[in-house]
């Protein structure tokens, strides 16, 4: 490298051609030049030296070809009447930034040329002043697989325009000038993939990217791109990619959830939950979105783990708080799913067995598209059998399946389904039998449309159904329960882009569902109720971009359910400033509403039912107001912190001293509640290289409060104070870490440390002895704040091993070796009282102890 | 920005302004932050000593005993002898319809600590009534209060079979006499009570639970309860009665049984119902403890009132002749 001030003494590459697309400066956002180059060689690192006096830019030029042997061509000289001031350039590889910051011109590699192009007027309004332009659209995809890419990013360097895919994969770059332009596309995992293009004026490129995976290289190059890892950066989104669930240490089987529980902002309840309690809301507080069908109870194995089988999700997005309008129906957050859509390239497979569960996949190419089918059973059976007391059968299985039709180029549909059920059976003692069946299913068609280069449509009928039916018989005397929740929607969503300021999207959701509680005591109908619900939600969005440093998403949702007759509007509205390249700063509001609420007990997800809001139980509503700052400090680094603050009212829940619901108006089973929760979220990652993985710790606080409930004694009965729920946890940190030890081996390892969650330390007791029936006395305690007391603080490590291989000749294999809680700690889930003993003992309650695991797994 | 595609390494930023907008903002987010979470206080209450009432009245019966004491530490070991209290004005009241005082029946301590009895044994508990408890103490600043509206008098009126075969598909049967409401529907707790409860006379399910479960006897079964059951899981006949079939779950011993049908008061379906859900089994998480609850005023306890009725047969084992 020189400077202007540098010596005369410059090495030149030999053969060095660069191409050079010189714009006009008097026709902003036009280009001009059409001649093309080719180099032989790769671009050299080359030294410059530029003249000491301020000089015009065809001055400039030719000095570079002068001391380069380069020639430039222009298809209209350049004006004189740009001065170049004195400038250092240096060329390795790369466009020569310094003399970019000094002119409007930007220089690209593009493959072995460079191009160098007039930046264009994004200033709104400055589209009116050129002439007809063009556009270019398409899908992303995965080169080997043909799966389409979500959120990965596409950009017009020349032009500094870029865009993101949608849900469906699909981008569209709108507004731009005729020219020659170098397309790049780029997602995590993937290679840059680079195309120089030519657009001609008016003219409507559809171009289809097939980006290839990297290759596991230890010393792999670090090339990452800043555009990419801030798409995926908007506030409160997160997301996971399936390749990472499938490598993190997990209890008995890799779980989506359990992944999603590693996040700041969202908190486990214990080893034995994989519901999600996000910035301080319950499970049922968020959307889950399979294929855009809502699943009303995603778990297995008593909620120890997640319904969703890794083999077959191809992409998970977690929308934490301040979610867009597009999405509604909860007060929390939104997680969307979407299953693979199949290889459209060629015919494969997984085979996978584990101590829990096996799993089987195929997916493949058909004369119209493509299929996928994933099968999970669980194989615990025999190990069961060995335990006492164990159940006498127990079983669960999911399938999930898609098909896809590529009815033209701007056409495809797809069809996808999800079947999962619970099964056991379990005599805990002569005369006692506990059955239980639960388990969803869900249906979607989808129907994706380019209408034009402008605007896009998807159109989605879904179906999903939630049943458990329970039933236990002691000494002949049967208690059976029977809920089912069916839901069957149409939604719709148009994306329209007129030009790279405003994007415009807008929707519809319609549906019905109809819940059903049946409860028999003895074979006699003790409670008979169907609640059946006409909903319908629209929503308007508009991402306006008025320049490169500020974005604003401003829309409007309006809800209505029949159940009750409500109507509520939920306004929607952030705002990013960029002020500089590896800064964001970004703030959100929004409303929230949601007519459903989950009775269930954190022990068991089992027994989960739905209910709705009717008359006098109105729906619970919220504000979330969040700010994030996400800055990328290294590269292949990004920090980000991020606050957040929301309210829950209306909270309506099962009253849990309500024993029995017999008899008893629809509002009466309830308790109407509110609460806050507010946090601070931070988040170091490292996503590519030898060494990857993340940190995440939230600071986190949320309280409730319901008529009633954590009285002061006796002198406010009916008044309630807030009170921390159980998962409340103060301090809450995660370490992922991901080691490639070798080309066959790697570690994982995940360690997590948090504030002991919050339990009812018992002040005092009493007894009531004369009772007039029963045979012992009843004993109480006497309770003062309640969860006002700390477990033990819980921290756990999990490491896995993983060794790659060959299956003979099949096809790639891999074995997984797995430490669950390394070092055996006894984290307490609560404690228990012994009232048999005088004074009552208190008794430890643990979760998980060190579990070790092995899987087998086999790619065909 | 997208320029930076270009680039090998993405650099630190380093313009001046914008580590200062980005500092600024993250001190003044953790000032403001920090604020808010510093006013955020929730601690434990200190421990406090209430006084504990306990009265059942019941239909038809004579006033019943009033049993005081007071709360104990969670670690001190019980006894209602520890806990009882002395020195307690007791009277309870039949109120009105107005709520005024119709008549007044006195208390006095009985032999044993921290119970007291009503002076006039003759007055019977009339049904669909509201009586008051009132007390206060010579050595004690509590002051308590508690009201019970009685529930009809309860009656079974079908015939009782002298032998009913467990688990046989002829449930027994219990026709409940129609019932004038005094709450909004009718709660009934039923119980059977074994005359001879001898362990080898157990029923199956009881008889595991004896063998399987630490700390677990025969006698703690002589006399089984169901929950409280509102009157909504049954057909109410024409005629306002109840037919009730007796789950075989309330019978832990072959032989002679008495099987009792209670109508409760709302304080006692309170008192049991909140009771159940602090062992746990409710919606709530593990180790989330409430307090029950209490419809007493000053203090905490129960005074609640029941109406019943007998009926006694005969469970015979299935291979039984």
């Amino acid at each position: 490298m020189i400077s202007n001030e540098g010596s005369p003494n410059i090495s030149v590459a030999s053969r060095v051609i660069f191409l050079v697309m010189l714009v006009s400066y008097a026709a902003p956002g036009v280009v001009w030049a059409d001649d093309i180059y080719t180099a032989s060689d790769p671009l050299p690192r080359e030294k410059i030296s530029l003249p000491t006096e301020r000089i015009p830019l065809p001055g400039v030029l030719g000095e570079i070809e002068k001391q380069s042997d380069g020639t430039f061509s222009y298809a209209t000289p350049p004006q004189d009447s740009e001065a170049i001031p004195p400038v250092s350039v240096t060329v390795r590889n790369r466009a020569p930034s310094d003399l970019e910051r000094q002119t409007p011109v930007k220089f690209s590699p593009a493959g072995r040329t460079v191009a160098a192009t007039k930046m264009a007027d994004t200033s709104p309004g400055a589209e009116a002043t050129a002439g007809v332009n063009a556009s270019v659209n398409g899908y992303i995809s995965d080169r080997e697989s043909g799966e389409t890419l979500l959120a990965a990013n596409v950009a017009l360097l020349e032009i500094n325009r870029g865009a993101s895919t949608n849900n469906s994969g699909y981008y569209t770059i709108t507004n731009i000038p005729p020219g020659t332009y170098t397309l790049v596309a780029t997602y995590i995992g993937y290679q840059r993939y680079e195309q120089e293009i030519t657009l001609e004026e008016g003219e409507n490129r559809r171009i289809n990217i097939a980006l290839a995976p990297k290759s596991l290289q230890l010393d792999e190059l670090v090339v990452r791109s800043q555009a990419e890892e801030e798409e995926q950066k908007d506030i409160g989104r997160a997301h996971i990619s399936t390749q990472l669930i499938k490598e993190l240490p997990a209890v008995l089987t890799p779980d989506v959830f359990r992944s999603v529980q590693l996040l700041p902002g969202v908190k486990a309840a214990s080893d034995f939950s994989s519901g999600l309690y996000i910035r301080g809301g319950s499970p049922d507080q968020t959307l889950i979105l399979l294929d855009e069908t809502t699943v009303y109870n995603p778990s297995h194995f008593f909620g120890l783990f997640s319904t969703f089988n890794p083999d077959a999700v191809k992409d998970v997005q977690l929308y934490k708080g301040g979610y867009p309008a597009k999405y509604g129906g909860r007060i929390g957050s939104v997680l969307t799913i979407y299953n693979k859509d199949g290889n459209r390239n060629e015919t494969g497979g997984t085979a996978s067995i584990g101590m829990l569960a096996s799993r089987a996949s195929i997916e493949g190419p058909y004369k119209y598209g493509s299929y996928m089918l994933a099968v999970r059973r669980s194989t615990i059976e025999p190990v069961l059998r060995l335990v006492e007391d164990a159940p006498e059968t127990f079983y669960f299985y999911d399938i999930n399946g898609k098909l896809n039709f590529d009815i033209s180029e701007n056409d495809r549909l797809s069809l996808a389904f999800y079947s999962g059920t619970d099964v056991i059976s379990w005599p805990i003692f002569e005369d006692a039998v506990i059955d239980l069946n639960y388990g969803n299913q869900t249906v979607s068609a989808q129907w994706r449309k380019i209408i034009s280069d402008k605007l896009f449509s998807t159109v989605t009928a879904t179906g999903s159904r939630y049943f458990n039916e329970p039933q236990f018989q002691f000494a002949g005397t049967s208690f059976e329960s029977e809920n089912n929740v069916r839901d069957g929607s149409l939604k719709a969503d148009l994306e329209y882009i007129p030009n790279e300021h405003h994007t415009v999207s807008v929707g519809f959701w319609g549906g019905a569902m109809t819940l059903r509680l049946q409860e028999l005591f003895d074979k006699e109908y003790a409670f008979d109720r169907e609640l059946y619900s006409r909903y319908a939600s629209a929503y308007l969005q508009e991402q306006w971009k008025p320049s490169d440093r500020w974005m604003a998403t401003g829309g409007l949702r309006i809800n209505a359910f029949s159940k009750g007759s409500y109507l509520r509007l939920a306004p929607r509205l952030s705002v990013e400033h960029r002020p500089a390249e590896n800064i964001r700063i970004q703030a959100a509001y929004g409303r929230y509403n949601q007519f459903l609420a989950l009775m269930t007990n954190e022990a068991f997800s089992g027994f989960d039912t739905w209910m709705t809001t009717a008359e006098d139980v109105p729906p619970s509503y919220g504000d979330q107001f969040s700010l994030g700052l996400k800055t990328i400090p290294f590269s292949s680094y990004g920090f980000d912190v991020e606050f957040y603050y929301r309210t829950m009212r209306d909270l309506f829940e099962l009253d849990p001293f309500v024993g029995d619901n017999a008899g008893l108006d629809y509002a009466e089973q309830f308790r109407f509640g509110k609460g806050y929760a507010y946090g601070m979220e931070v988040f170091l990652e490292k996503q590519v290289g030898r060494l990857s993985g993340f940190v995440g710790y939230t600071f986190g606080i949320t309280r409730r409060k319901f008529p009633g409930f954590n009285v002061n004694l006796p002198d406010e009965p009916r008044r309630g104070r807030f009170y921390p729920p159980k998962y409340d946890r103060t301090h809450d940190m995660n370490i992922v870490a991901n080691y490639r030890l070798s080309q066959r081996w790697s570690v994982s390892a995940v360690f997590n440390y948090s504030t002991g969650q919050a339990y009812t330390d018992p002040q005092g007791r009493t007894q009531f002895s004369n009772l007039p029936w029963g045979s012992s006395n009843r004993d109480a305690f006497v309770i003062g704040s309640m969860n006002s007391s700390r477990l033990p603080p819980y921290h756990r490590m999990d490491l896995s091993f993983s060794r790659s291989g060959r299956f003979f000749s099949l096809g790639d294999a891999e074995w997984q070796f797995q430490l669950i809680n390394l070092y055996n700690r006894s984290n307490i889930w609560f404690y228990n009282y012994d009232f048999d003993e005088n004074p009552v003992e208190r008794e430890d309650v643990s979760m998980l102890p060190t579990l070790p695991a092995i899987s087998y797994t086999v790619h065909f | 920005m997208l320029n930076t595609l270009f680039s090998d390494h993405v650099k630190i930023l380093r313009p001046a302004g914008v580590g200062k907008i980005g500092g600024l903002l993250i001190v003044t987010s953790l000032a403001v932050f920090l604020l808010i979470t510093s006013c955020e206080d929730y601690a434990q209450d200190r421990y406090e000593e209430y006084v504990v009432l306990e009265a059942y009245v019941t239909v038809n019966r004579p006033l019943p005993e009033v049993r005081l004491s007071k709360t104990l530490r969670t670690g001190q070991q019980y006894s209602f002898g520890d806990a009882a209290l002395e020195g307690a004005n007791v009277e309870v009241l039949l109120l009105e319809e107005g709520g005024d005082g119709e008549e007044v029946f006195d208390y006095r301590p009985s032999d044993e600590k921290g119970v007291y009895m009503a002076e006039d044994p003759t007055h019977r508990v009339l049904p669909r009534r509201t009586y008051r408890i009132a007390i206060d103490f010579d050595n004690r600043p509590e002051v308590l209060r508690a009201e019970t509206t009685t529930p009809d008098a309860i009656e079974i009126i079908n015939e009782m079979p002298d032998t009913v075969i467990y688990q046989s598909p002829e449930q027994m049967e219990l026709v409940i006499s129609a019932l004038e409401q005094t709450q909004k529907q009718s709660i009934f707790v039923f119980n059977t009570v074994a005359s001879e409860p001898e362990e080898e006379d157990l029923t199956p399910f009881y008889k595991t639970l004896v063998e399987e479960e630490d700390d677990t006897e025969a006698e703690d079964f002589y006399n089984t309860e169901t929950t409280p059951i509102n009157e909504g899981n049954f057909d109410v006949n024409d005629d306002g009665t109840i037919t009730v079939q007796f789950p075989w779950i309330g019978v832990a011993f072959f032989g002679d049984n008495r099987v009792l049908a209670n109508s409760i008061d709302d304080n006692l379906s309170d008192l049991i119902s909140s009771q159940e859900v602090q062992l746990g089994g409710s919606t709530l998480s593990p180790g989330e403890i409430p307090n029950l609850r209490y419809d007493v005023e000053g203090g905490i306890g129960i005074f609640g009132s029941f109406a019943s009725d007998t009926v006694q047969t005969y469970f015979k084992r299935p291979e039984e002749k």
